[in-house]
């Protein structure tokens, strides 16, 4: 079953893609595949089945990312704004679930690699205004990274290979996904599934679950130290940049950017944390990239083009909140978990991450006001977002017992 | 002799993914990734396993005729001027898959383990340092040809078929993609 999770989307970006002049059809063939991808996501058994030798898996914590990320795709469908090319949202749509899919089901590691690599050089083969060399390079990177950790994960003969394997993993998931120190550039003129966010908010989370779930299972000892280390650094690297480089932002697309950078950095601490707390905050935060953030950014887009006066509306104030991991919604629970397995590890940590969390307090008013005067349709689209994030915080419990962190 | 054609298939591998670093136009990629494709299924098919040789054959020299038609620029474009630091590379790069697949990496043999080092690096120092889209998308097609035999080493040998099959497809996929316009893919030079 594991495996048509990532067959239907597959064929559905195929199908919408051949039926792209019949508007209509193309759009129910997609809305039909991705339906049914769904319910083989939903419905998959943990447990490893083989296919013509390959090993399928697909394991708790990965499985209800992967429903999140194809949540996350309607969403994007949904709520495009009014006259937007739909059938190309859902295809690329559809195309990117396919990756994810791939990612998460896939048992071998040099696969998951290849998979990685091929998604680099088709995001980067889209049309866009950046160049193709600047687009590919990060992803790419990363998935060569990949290959190296897996080689070395499966056999080396030295103490240093080990470590290299665990640092690789690592740094190659992070260029992979576009974090600091591999931080692309953000155009909001640039169609999101050749953006940047489609790593940052839609690719990552899953490649990240896997990694911290399957692909860092066979590391050694020794390797696993320099993992956590590493993913702990290149956290608060990437919390740092964000809140530093949000404070010297304005209200744009680099604001939003850095938004992303900041919850990425708390993912990060919170799964080199290597306690049960840290990986439910990290997987709260991912639900929250993909449930919030990203369509929130998508939402914010054309405001974005027209760089129109920065306004705040009510409503304005409720978003802030939701982006800034207030009570009662989805990141308050995050942050808690986080600081709670932090304060156990070291408490300068749990201070540095406090400070940080609440540095994008007024950031979060600031991208609040990119919506600027909202239409109707984008004022649905918050709200129902606000809904959707709201229930996930009022009931943190039900998303940390799917990942098996409750 | 298994050893030694295995060898020349991770020697011919590496001239392939070196040809992939010195040309910029369609008949040296093309060349280049067929070399690559040649090389990896020999040395495959000098380990006893023919159902991959023949899949990572079939996808590269597919991959390298979808790329041939793809790419508009005529000619090899081989060693072109300034392409000296290039050269260097693709002998230091030599050296240094020969010692990771010697000295870092144990899984599968020594000469497999170092055509894959070879090729996946030269294709990565190809892929990550141009903005030609046509030298990108053929230098990562090499590379995954390399990762479909790696794959094959990491799992179990009823794996490699697929594997193979899985790295053949990609590399097609990747060749076949579209040219962007000229401005955003010019030649890196």
């Amino acid at each position: 079953m594991a495996e048509l999770a990532l067959g239907f989307p597959f064929a559905g970006a195929l199908v919408g893609s051949l039926l792209r002049r019949r508007h209509r059809l193309a759009l129910l063939a997609c809305l039909a595949f991705g339906l049914a991808g769904l319910v083989a996501a939903v419905t998959a058994r943990p447990e490893r089945a083989t296919l013509a030798g390959l090993d399928f898996q697909l394991a708790a914590p990965v499985q209800a990312i992967l429903v999140v990320s194809f949540l996350a795709a309607g969403l994007a469908v949904l709520l495009a704004p009014a006259g937007a090319d739909r059938v190309a949202l859902a295809v690329s749509g559809l195309g990117g679930l396919a990756a994810i899919a791939a990612v998460a089901v896939l048992g071998n590691p040099v696969l998951v690699a290849l998979a990685v690599l091929l998604t680099a050089g088709v995001h980067a083969a889209l049309p866009a205004l950046r160049s193709f060399g600047e687009r590919v390079r990060a992803p790419a990177f990363g998935a060569l990274l990949l290959v190296l950790a897996a080689l070395l994960t499966a056999g080396t003969g030295s103490l240093a290979g080990a470590r290299i394997a665990g640092l690789a993993l690592v740094l190659g998931v992070t260029a992979a996904i576009g974090l600091a120190p591999y931080l692309g550039a953000l155009d909001p003129r640039e169609p999101a599934p050749a953006s940047p966010v489609a790593w940052l908010g839609f690719l990552g989370p899953t490649l990240v679950v896997v990694m911290a779930t399957r692909l860092s299972g066979g590391l050694s000892a020794e390797a696993g130290d320099a993992y956590a280390a590493v993913l702990i650094g290149l956290g608060i690297f990437n919390l740092g940049l964000g809140a530093l480089g949000g404070w010297r932002s304005k209200p744009g697309a680099d604001l939003w950017r850095y938004s992303f950078l900041g919850d990425w950095g708390l993912v990060l601490v919170g799964l080199g944390l290597l306690s049960r707390d840290g990986f439910g905050a990290a997987s709260l935060l991912l639900v929250s990239i993909l449930l919030l953030r990203l369509p929130l950014y998508l939402l914010a887009r054309p405001a974005l083009v027209k760089t129109g006066r920065p306004e705040l509306h009510a409503a304005g104030l409720l978003v802030a909140a939701a982006l800034a991991g207030s009570a009662p919604f989805a990141g308050f629970a995050a942050r808690l978990l986080l600081l709670r397995s932090a304060s156990a590890v070291a408490w300068p940590l749990a201070l540095f991450l406090a400070v940080a969390m609440l540095s994008w307090l007024p950031l979060s008013i600031r991208l609040a006001q990119t919506f600027g005067r909202p239409s109707r349709r984008v004022t649905f689209g918050v709200a129902l977002l606000l809904v959707i994030n709201l229930a996930v915080g009022l009931y943190p419990a039900f998303i940390l017992k799917l990942v098996g962190a409750s | 002799m298994t050893g030694v054609l295995a060898l020349m298939g991770a020697l011919v591998a590496w001239f392939g993914a070196s040809i992939l670093v010195l040309a910029d136009a369609r008949r040296g990629f093309a060349f280049g990734l067929l070399l690559v494709a040649a090389g990896l299924s020999l040395e495959r098919l000098a380990e006893g396993g023919w159902q991959p040789a023949l899949l990572l054959a079939a996808g590269g020299l597919t991959a390298a005729l979808v790329g041939f038609r793809r790419t508009p620029r005529q000619g090899w474009g081989l060693l072109g001027p300034g392409s000296t630091p290039r050269v260097i590379l693709c002998l230091v790069f030599g050296a240094g898959a020969v010692w990771l697949g010697t000295a870092l990496l144990t899984i599968g043999s020594w000469q497999g383990r170092t055509a894959v080092a070879a090729v996946a690096a030269l294709g990565a120092a190809r892929l990550l340092t141009t903005d030609d889209q046509r030298a990108g998308l053929t230098a990562g097609a090499a590379v995954a040809l390399a990762c479909g035999l790696a794959a094959g080493l990491v799992n179990s040998s009823e794996a490699e078929t697929a594997a193979a099959l899985a790295g053949a497809l990609a590399a097609v996929t990747l060749c076949a993609m579209p040219s962007l316009p000229e401005a955003a893919g010019a030649p890196s030079g």
